[in-house]
């Protein structure tokens, strides 16, 4: 199976959200990092063809996705970065919802509906109102609802975002386990999701596609870039000032910083193995959420 | 003379047995020499998606086109009033209630109160759809919008299937209000009381689905509501103003209602262009999207 995106692009009046973007998936899990603003979500919305780009195409085994239609749509599991829900449901009424709106028989849904619910640890709440649950429960039924029709494709936007380090465990492992005949692309910017989980990641930046490689590969380019250095608390604003600091961790001895560089930062500074907060810090030199 | 055939015959055999030696020669050789050749064949599912890729591009000349679109065409009304009748469980209680309420209501007053059967219908018979709205946006309202786009059954579909269920349940509603008071009271004619309430009907339900497209629809239809209410006190205060508008000439009230219908058909399918894709950002999904339609 084979997501081919090709120089996809989409402009919102002056805004090029997504700009020549190509990158070509295959079964596994993608990482898709960027900071907020690199047009992630509106690729995610493109992918799965409920926003339609201003040039370019994306294929599934060589079929336009909008040509094939439903066809598409019984392959494809999608989770938004943001979403409501009918709050008067119950989570197991409303994924039978979404399952008739998937096509799924209303056997057969009852049963899917069963089992993710048992997949996203949701089945002692299933008959409660979604009005009370948790930000996390609510989340899990969005992941629960991407599973329902067994995607071949499945798009998730910012999927752990308000779960709790369990939950993120449980569905990473879920994730890995359904990777194995699918295409799974992830949006996070919770990085250890994408460390533990993904096959290849792509790197995003202003609507372009920076890079699509294996995460070894990316972190190899930071060999002997990444520092670390424990140093005395007046020191820290002079590292700042000169370098990208990925952390700074205060003990009895000092404060042990570390820190991004090509040259060695300090004397005492010792190489350490490169991370993809490391990564990330190196290619959008933002604050990373962790 | 027939000797010579004879042996012409033998030589012609001869070279037939020749040339086959020779055909066969060169076939061994021809079979030694490909033989220092490997043709790879691509796989038995990479040949079946091939095949599965080209289809699309390949006329089924066996079916007339018109045919097909008639078939798709109808194929679509039917799932689309399938989708209709499985959707009607899905419909809040909220909905159910007050259009009971309303009925009901409807019923009491028209029966009870001598002079009030036509305001009766006329205040009651938009009601129960603009309720309806509600549920025929709740999607874009409670932002389930964006996952019912990723799914088989359309957002777009979904929506229309629940305004015509609304317009149908509103038709059947109003007319049992009509036909049960022409019952009950006996002075009233059923023909005119259904003549009564459908202008008035198909305006605020144009109108108001104008409105939802365009605003939240919680605030669109208590708008609605609120001016329609307005609307009926003026009627109650003012009965010339309502004979008037009864006995309006046949021809302007047909005029009117087709403007009207006109209108809930457009915005039914500006309904479905807007909800076919989103646009980030936009409240009104689909809104920045229109040069794709």
């Amino acid at each position: 199976m084979e997501l081919t995106i090709q120089n996809i692009s989409k402009q919102f009046k002056e805004l090029v959200a997504v700009n020549q973007f190509t990158a070509e998936l295959s079964c596994g899990v993608y990482g898709l990092l960027g900071p907020n603003g690199a047009g992630k979500t509106t690729l995610l919305r493109m992918l799965a063809d409920i926003l339609r780009p201003t040039s370019g195409m994306i294929q599934l085994n060589g079929q336009d996705i909008r040509s094939m239609g439903e066809r598409y749509r019984d392959v494809l599991g999608y989770l938004p970065q943001q979403f409501g829900y009918y709050r008067q449901f119950t989570g197991r009424r409303f994924l039978m919802y979404i399952a008739a709106l998937k096509g799924l028989e209303k056997r057969a849904a009852a049963t899917k509906v069963e089992e993710v619910l048992q997949l996203v640890g949701l089945g002692y709440e299933a008959d409660s109102k979604i009005k009370s649950y948790s930000g996390g429960m609510g989340q899990r039924l969005g992941i629960a609802q991407a599973l329902l029709n067994d995607p071949k494709v499945l798009i998730l936007d910012e999927p752990t975002a308000g779960l709790d380090p369990t939950e993120r465990i449980r569905f990473r492992n879920i994730l890995s386990e359904m990777s194995a005949n699918r295409i799974i692309l992830l949006s996070t910017h919770i990085v250890s999701d994408i460390e533990y989980v993904a096959k290849d990641v792509l790197l995003m930046k202003q609507g372009c596609l920076l890079k699509q490689d294996r995460l070894v590969s990316l972190l190899k380019e930071l060999k002997e870039s990444v520092w670390k250095v424990t140093v005395d608390e007046s020191q820290l604003p002079i590292l700042k000032q000169r370098y990208k600091i990925v952390n700074i961790l205060r003990r009895d001895s000092g404060v042990e910083v570390r820190i991004l560089s090509p040259d060695k930062p300090l004397l005492t500074a010792q190489p350490v193995t490169a991370g993809l907060e490391d990564l990330y810090l190196h290619y959008f030199n933002e604050e990373i959420m962790q | 003379m027939s000797k010579s055939r004879e042996n012409k015959g033998k030589a012609v055999w001869a070279d037939d047995m020749n040339d086959v030696k020779e055909s066969e020669y060169f076939d061994s050789e021809l079979e030694a020499i490909l033989q220092h050749y490997r043709v790879e064949l691509p796989e038995e599912q990479r040949i079946n998606t091939t095949i599965d890729v080209l289809r699309q591009y390949v006329p089924d000349i066996s079916e007339n086109p018109r045919e097909v679109t008639m078939m798709r065409y109808w194929r679509r009304w039917i799932n689309l009033w399938k989708i209709s009748a499985a959707d009607i469980g899905m419909f809040s209680k909220l909905y159910w209630m007050s259009c009971l309420v309303l009925f009901g209501v409807g019923v009491w007053i028209g029966v009870t109160v001598q002079q009030m059967p036509a305001i009766v219908v006329i205040l009651f018979s938009p009601l129960p759809f603009v309720i309806g709205l509600l549920e025929v946006f709740k999607g874009r309202e409670q932002g389930v919008l964006e996952m019912e786009l990723a799914c088989k059954v359309s957002a777009q579909e979904l929506m229309l299937s629940r305004l015509l269920f609304i317009v149908m349940n509103s038709l059947i509603l109003n007319t049992c209000l009509s036909g049960l008071l022409y019952l009950v009271r006996g002075d009233i004619s059923f023909w005119g009381l259904t003549w009564t309430w459908f202008t008035p009907f198909i305006i605020v339900a144009s109108s108001s689905l104008w409105l939802a497209i365009r605003i939240r629809c919680t605030v669109s239809s208590m708008v609605t509501i609120s001016m329609w209410m307005a609307v009926g006190m003026i009627l109650l205060t003012r009965p010339d103003m309502l004979t008037r508008m009864m006995h309006l000439h046949i021809l302007i009230t047909i005029l009117i209602n087709a403007g009207a219908v006109y209108l809930l058909i457009r915005q039914g399918w500006k309904l479905l262009r807007n909800h076919t894709f989103i646009a980030e950002g936009s409240l009104s999904y689909g809104a920045n999207d229109s040069e794709y339609f």
